[in-house]
C-alpha cells in the first residue's frame, strides 16, 4: 500500500487520484477547523473545496520537510478568514483558543471524544438532542432552530448550553469507566 | 472570580461557539477570560468538544465533500510544474 510520501510524489506529478487519497483523511478536520473560524456550516464546505483546489495547484510549493496536514490547515485558515470577512472579526481569545485546539491535526483526545460522543448523543433527551442535530449536523442557525421548535432563541441557547454540559459529563464518565475497566 | 460571573461566561462561550454572541458580550467574555484561568480551561474543553462534534459532522459529510473536491479538481487545468519551494 502506498504511503503518504509516495502519494505525495505522484500528486506532485499531477495525479488527482493520488491527491484525493492524500486529502480524504483530513476532510473532516478541515471542515471542523474551517467551521470554527468562519462560523458557518455551508461556508465551511466551500472552504474545504477551495482548500483542495489551492493545495493541488500549489503542491510544488510544499517543502519536502513540511507536514502535509499542517500545510492544508494553513490554507484552510486563510480561506476561512476570507469567508468570514463580512462578519465581525474573531476576538483574540477566540483566535488563540481555536489555534490551540487545532494545532495537532489528529490528537488522540479528539478521537476518544468522538467515539464517546457518538454514544452519549443517544442518551440525551429528545429536545436537547434535536438542538445538537439541527445546529451541528444540519448547520441551522439558532434562530432557525428556535422557529422550528417553536421556542424563543434564548431558550434554544440554554438548551444548547445544557447539551454541551450533559455531553461533557457523559464523555467524562464514559472515559473514566473505560480507564477503570 | 465570582462564580456567577463564571457561569455567565460559560453560557457566553456556548453562544460564541454557536455564532450567536453579540459584540458587547464578546468583549465582556474576553475581559473575563483575561482574568480567569478556570474559565480559560473550560473554553479549551468546550472547543475540544466542538472540534470532535465538527469532525463527526465532517465525517457525515465526507461523501459529499469528496464528491465536491473530485468535481472541483476535475475542472481545473493540469498542474504546471513550479520551481520555487515554500513552507506552510
Amino acid at each position: 500500500m502506498e504511503g503518504e510520501l509516495e502519494l505525495l510524489a505522484r500528486a506532485k506529478k499531477g495525479s488527482r487520484e493520488a491527491f484525493e487519497r492524500l486529502l480524504t483523511p483530513y476532510l473532516p478536520m478541515l471542515f471542523a477547523y474551517g467551521r470554527s473560524i468562519c462560523g458557518d456550516y455551508h461556508a465551511a464546505q466551500d472552504v474545504v473545496q477551495e482548500t483542495a483546489i489551492i493545495a493541488f495547484r500549489n503542491l510544488d510549493h510544499l517543502f519536502p520537510e513540511a507536514d502535509f496536514p499542517t500545510w492544508l490547515r494553513a490554507i484552510t485558515r486563510r480561506q476561512a478568514l476570507e469567508a468570514r470577512r463580512k462578519r465581525p472579526r474573531l476576538a483574540r481569545f477566540a483566535e488563540e483558543a481555536i489555534e490551540r485546539t487545532y494545532q495537532d491535526p489528529a490528537p488522540p483526545a479528539v478521537t476518544v471524544q468522538k467515539s464517546a460522543l457518538a454514544d452519549c448523543m443517544h442518551g440525551l433527551g429528545d429536545r436537547v438532542r434535536v438542538v445538537i442535530q439541527e445546529h451541528y449536523f444540519k448547520g441551522e442557525k439558532l434562530s432557525s432552530v428556535a422557529s422550528r421548535l417553536r421556542m424563543t432563541q434564548p431558550a434554544v441557547k440554554q438548551l444548547l448550553y445544557r447539551a454541551r454540559r450533559l455531553l461533557e459529563e457523559c464523555v467524562k464518565k464514559r472515559l473514566g469507566t473505560e480507564a477503570a475497566s | 472570580m465570582n462564580p456567577s460571573s463564571c457561569d455567565r461566561a460559560r453560557e457566553w462561550m456556548s453562544d460564541w461557539l454557536a455564532g450567536d454572541l453579540s459584540m458587547d458580550e464578546q468583549a465582556s467574555l474576553e475581559a473575563h477570560l483575561s482574568g480567569c484561568d478556570s474559565c480559560r480551561t473550560v473554553l479549551d474543553r468546550l472547543l475540544l468538544q466542538d472540534r470532535a462534534l465538527g469532525e463527526m459532522v465532517g465525517a457525515s459529510l465526507s461523501a459529499a465533500l469528496e464528491a465536491r473536491v473530485r468535481q472541483a479538481l476535475a475542472s481545473i487545468a493540469p498542474v504546471e510544474a513550479t520551481r520555487k519551494s515554500v513552507g506552510p
